[in-house]
């Protein structure tokens, strides 16, 4: 969705008081702050965001990069359940599917 | 170093922010140039449960047993239940966002370089896989669907149609939704027909 940055940011200023310029605060807001919001808002939300979806930003958000982050364990990677059932599926849909092409 | 397929989780999203974002942003070419992850996924989670769209993340990594490491290579988000491009009664999987990292990303890792020889190809393809997959797994039967991206071009357009992706066309009308007024069909969503899905999945079957 190329929803341009500025666009999240006055959406945590609108709803939340938060000051557009200070990117951490916006990513903190959208982080902690949004999911308690009513519903209606939320969506609301989600309304302005996809309205502004694919216009140029206005003005520049200069983006904040953290510093020292460490790679994630594999502990706090854990892989996905083999996709077992989507090979079921696969199996299944290309019997049927080739039988469909055979008639 | 092999490629694991993990749930999305917070240190991924924050590594990804703080190593790979900055040089995604350097390349203005890139539909992912100024992207945040670090907003995306928790509005994503948000707006994905509150509008019942069953929200899911996956990182496509590397892994390195000996250090107990993890590296990020893909990224991405989807909604696991939004109607169909082709078919507005039925349910498909919608890659909301989809990210890949530039081998330069990979290979200068402070810690952790990964070797020019170890960086994984196909990277968009496995990602768009997993999307694949998961619609499988959700009973959706492989349709997924998605945006490219204006700033990708005619490029990226063309590249999820040799993945073998059916580009709705512009004056088709979209599911009912907020899309539909905010974001209709201007020719560039994308979206797997069943047989497409099935097709496609299988290219990768040698990888699993």
């Amino acid at each position: 969705m190329p929803t341009p940055i500025t666009a999240f940011a006055d959406a945590a200023a609108k709803y939340g008081d938060i000051d557009p310029d200070d990117v951490e605060a916006v990513q903190e807001w959208f982080a902690e702050e949004l999911p308690k919001l009513p519903v209606d808002t939320i969506e609301q939300v989600l309304h302005d965001l996809l309205e502004r979806d694919g216009t140029t930003a206005e003005r520049t958000i200069i983006p904040v990069y953290p510093k020292g982050v460490r790679l994630p364990s594999l502990g706090s990677s854990p892989q996905v359940a083999p996709p077992l059932l989507a090979e079921e599926w696969k199996r299944l849909l290309s019997r049927l599917l080739n039988r469909l092409r055979r008639r | 170093m092999p490629i694991r397929v993990a749930k999305m989780t917070a240190p991924h999203v924050l590594w990804w922010h703080s190593h790979v974002q900055p040089i995604i942003d350097r390349d203005p070419s890139r539909a992912d140039n100024g992207w945040n992850w670090l907003l995306y996924v928790p509005f994503a989670e948000v707006a994905g449960r509150v509008l019942i769209r069953k929200p899911a993340g996956y990182t496509v990594g590397l892994t390195d047993p000996e250090r107990d490491r993890f590296v990020p290579c893909a990224l991405v988000q989807l909604l696991g239940r939004v109607p169909a491009l082709d078919d507005h009664h039925r349910e498909s999987v919608f890659v909301w966002f989809l990210s890949t990292a530039p081998d330069e990303a990979l290979s200068s890792i402070a810690d952790h370089p990964i070797p020019a020889d170890r960086i994984p190809r196909r990277l968009g393809s496995i990602a768009l896989d997993v999307a694949v997959t998961h619609s499988l797994n959700e009973r959706r039967l492989g349709r997924t669907a998605l945006y490219a991206d204006e700033r990708g071009g005619d490029a990226l357009l063309q590249w999820y149609h040799r993945r073998g992706m059916t580009v709705l066309p512009d004056e088709a009308k979209l599911p009912p939704g907020p899309r539909r007024l905010l974001k209709p069909s201007d020719g560039r969503y994308c979206y797997y027909t069943v047989p497409a899905a099935v097709e496609v999945s299988k290219e990768l079957d040698p990888l699993r």
